[in-house]
């Protein structure tokens, strides 16, 4: 049994989500929770969980938690920022954090309905683009042609729904897109979005290296493939007006984000095509919304 | 020594949230799990602290002094440190028997 | 002292008014016949700010439930109601709610449970709940409604109790029957339902503070450790609340003259009754026409209104037990395939079997999927009864009472 030395208790100070947790080794959750919970450790906030990847790593937050079941993305932070406003606690923050399973398949109507009604609180959704936790199953957020434990010859079944515009014309606040390739922009984001009022929403992604097949010390390097092929464009909209956050000077080839992950191998030369197109397709589109309001 | 479980009158009904006094966080010695390490080359560290930032144990620290340690406590040994540094300065090795 | 103000009310303006009595905080609340004035008088009252309180207009009876968790753990008193479909649409959230230990109040207007589908009463609904830990009051009028919930929360809210509570009543036939309610002053509520502040859970950052502990394994604590201590906790607050109720019954019938029976049951005419009849909610009130007019005819007969189902009033049902010859108990609701009985008889057997000297026991199944229950097949129940306390010996052990066709 080992105990804790000098540099331990230094890091315990300054970390707001301490270390020991039982993510993997190389999860880039683990660093999308450390770049949100160190920017916002000075405010005081209440978390609803459960966390990237069903909740591994949060338990360690330094801060009150509550969660409950699977769905519970939506209605559970609706009733703490309800209560805080009826006991007139305006100093606290809610602050929610689900993964793609939880709020964009089994939560999807509850997130919608609070986004509609404009609830107070900061929504994060991590994306890892399967049900990670339980075994590397497929989701709503799975792309075409990926391999997981429940579509083993490749997923047929859907392309990914655009979760981030979705909420956006929900005439909310403020919807942003990030990742932790980009540290500086995520920070921005989250400082930004921490002081609104309102019902804000930033979706993260989160490449996994136990579920999508890569070495452990890639995962930063496959946040900006992702980027700067189209397939993950940064973006945020801010009271309807929409600025593109990251422009990269020319697109890479959707094959080279492809090739560094093992989950790809069951992709066939029709669905990559499928792919860049839709990330050629988007990117244009994107471009021509950028400086305008949507809403 | 195993504790003893708590027995039914030692139980605060309301371990499913944070109490409003003392929360126990339980934090593994998750260094116990990894098969490389990081060493840090001191002299070719220009100290631009990427491997601070992007640590996702969060157990990299820099001393009084400006140099740059991991906790041996923690660190899983996956590897971000070393190949997002960019002068090379942190080179992973395998954990030998010998500390 | 102000005099209280009487007004016409039905079981759900009732309720509405419990609730603003009671000052709830949070009120998330999907409507669904025949619950839907339940909301619509609480949003006029928050719209109007007699009542200063959140009301949410949640999307599911899932959310509502989720919502009322939450915002409890927070620090607010909170109220919903639902029924039928939306009951076991909220099934998780329920669970959740009870093993948390907070005290959250649930209105459930009752109507049976689909396929049959239909809109009105039976209590399938809410004795489903029967397992969650919920405690269960069933109520006879729309004044019985208004009482209980404001002692509902001063019950649940108890340091040694901590659990939710809900309070039944029968679609239409009380949510929709218009009585004089007398509603006590805001005063006396005041002063009988304290500030609500939970002894052990309070979400707000205010005084949070941790200790690290280290533990070796990685994965350690998949299985809730204690949970077979955390159900004998619960047990334990459902053992105190049968202490409790009939206190809190005494206390509110000071302040406002009304008693309901001891608290757990009421004992009608049982004096010198061979034969009694054991009911819950509104068939109580049509059985005490017919109690009083086989009374007149000097037949040995007596009521025994069951007001909580859970905690289930063994010990007072075993007394009135050893004193009878046979029981009665009339089922609103159903359980398939049981060992005898609608969940009700299945308890109450339970309870008596460990008296030396049984009484003849009978379960009759009446007002199933909103059949409406008359004095005329009370009467024909109440004869059964009375005829197998002069043999001595049963028949049958299950009628089904208002069956059409000749069953087998």
């Amino acid at each position: 049994m080992m105990s804790w030395n000098e540099l331990d208790k230094k890091i315990f100070e300054r970390e707001a989500r301490l270390p020991g947790h039982s993510l993997c080794p190389g999860c880039t959750g683990a660093i999308a929770e450390r770049l949100i919970f160190n920017t916002i450790k000075d405010k005081k906030i209440i978390f609803h969980g459960p966390g990237v990847c069903a909740g591994g790593g949060t338990s360690l937050l330094k801060a009150p938690k509550i969660t409950e079941y699977l769905s519970g993305t939506g209605m559970g932070p609706t009733g703490v920022s309800r209560a805080l406003k009826q006991l007139g606690r305006n100093d606290v923050k809610v602050v929610a954090m689900a993964g793609d399973g939880g709020a964009l398949d089994i939560g999807f109507g509850k997130l919608s309905a609070a986004a509609i009604r404009n609830e107070n609180y900061l929504q994060f959704v991590m994306d890892n683009e399967a049900y990670m936790n339980t075994g590397i199953q497929r989701s709503g957020q799975t792309p075409e042609g990926v391999w997981t434990t429940t579509t083993p010859a490749g997923n047929k079944t859907s392309k990914t729904k655009n979760a981030p515009m979705i909420i956006a014309y929900h005439y909310v606040p403020y919807v942003a897109t990030a990742t932790v390739g980009y540290t500086q922009d995520f920070i921005n984001k989250v400082k930004k979005a921490i002081d609104m009022d309102g019902f804000r929403y930033i979706h993260v992604l989160v490449p996994c290296p136990t579920g999508w097949r890569f070495q452990t010390k890639k995962g930063i390097e496959l946040s900006r493939l992702a980027v700067k092929s189209g397939i993950f464009p940064l973006y945020e909209v801010d009271h309807g007006k929409f600025k593109v956050t990251y422009k990269p000077k020319e697109l890479i080839p959707v094959k080279e984000y492809v090739e560094e992950q093992g989950r790809f191998r069951t992709l066939n030369e029709e669905q990559l095509m499928d792919l860049q197109r839709a990330a050629d397709f988007y990117s244009i589109h994107l471009n021509e919304l950028d400086g305008k309001n949507i809403y | 020594m195993k504790t003893k479980a708590p027995t039914y009158r030692e139980i605060s009904p309301a371990c499913g949230m944070s109490m409003q006094s003392q929360e126990v966080l339980n934090v593994n010695t998750t260094g116990d799990i990894r098969s490389e390490m990081p060493v840090f080359d001191q002299e070719k560290c220009i100290k631009c602290k990427q491997c601070i930032l992007l640590c996702p144990e969060g157990c990299i620290m820099e001393d009084d002094d400006g140099k740059i340690y991991a906790s041996m406590t923690f660190c899983k040994g996956c590897g971000i440190c070393a190949y997002e540094c960019p002068v090379k300065a942190i080179e992973m090795v395998l954990e030998t028997t010998e500390k | 002292m102000n005099l209280p103000i009487r007004k016409l009310l039905d079981g759900n303006h009732a309720a509405a008014w419990a609730v603003k009595l009671s000052r709830a905080g949070v009120i998330p609340i999907f409507p669904i016949t025949p619950q839907t004035e339940v909301v619509s008088q609480i949003a006029d009252f928050v719209e109007k700010g007699e009542l200063k309180a959140e009301y949410v207009p949640v999307e599911s009876e899932h959310s509502a439930m989720g919502v009322a968790a939450s915002a409890s753990a927070t620090g607010c008193r909170t109220f919903t109601a639902s029924n039928s479909q939306g009951i076991v649409y909220m099934e998780e959230p329920i669970w959740w709610v009870s093993g948390w230990r907070l005290p959250v109040v649930m209105g459930i207007v009752n109507r049976a449970i689909g396929f049959p589908t239909s809109l009105g009463p039976d209590h399938n609904d809410s004795l489903l709940q029967r397992d969650t830990g919920w405690l269960q009051f069933y109520c006879e009028n729309a004044q019985e409604v208004l009482d209980t919930i404001i002692q509902a929360y001063r019950i649940g809210e108890d340091k040694n109790v901590l659990l939710p509570v809900i309070v039944a009543w029968e679609g239409f036939v009380v949510s929709h029957a218009a009585m004089p309610v007398s509603i006590p002053d805001q005063e006396d509520v005041d002063k009988f339902l304290p500030f609500y502040e939970h002894p052990y859970i309070n979400l707000v950052p205010d005084k949070y503070s941790f200790k690290i502990k280290q533990i070796g394994a990685v994965g350690e604590g998949t299985r809730f450790e204690s949970g077979t201590e955390w159900r004998y906790q619960m047990e334990l607050a459902h053992e105190y609340a049968k202490k409790l109720i009939p206190k809190i019954n005494t206390e509110y019938g000071k302040i406002t003259g009304r008693l309901y029976g001891k608290g757990l049951l009421e004992q009608y005419r049982c004096n010198g009754a061979e034969a009694v009849l054991i009911t819950m909610g509104s068939i109580t009130g049509t059985t005490r026409v017919v109690i009083d007019q086989l009374r007149e005819e000097g037949k040995p007969i007596g009521l025994v209104k069951l007001r909580t189902f859970r905690p289930f009033p063994t010990e007072a049902i075993r007394e009135i037990g050893a004193k009878v010859k046979a029981i009665g108990f009339i089922d609103r609701a159903i359980s398939q395939g049981s060992a005898g009985g609608g969940p009700g008889s299945i308890e109450t057997s339970r309870a008596l079997y460990s008296l030396e000297k049984h009484p003849l026991f009978m379960s009759f199944y009446c007002g199933l999927t909103s059949r409406e229950v008359t004095t005329d097949d009370i009467r024909d129940i109440a004869e059964t009864v009375l005829k197998a306390a002069e043999m001595g010996k049963i028949e049958k052990e299950v009628y089904w009472t208002q069956l059409r066709g000749e069953g087998l």
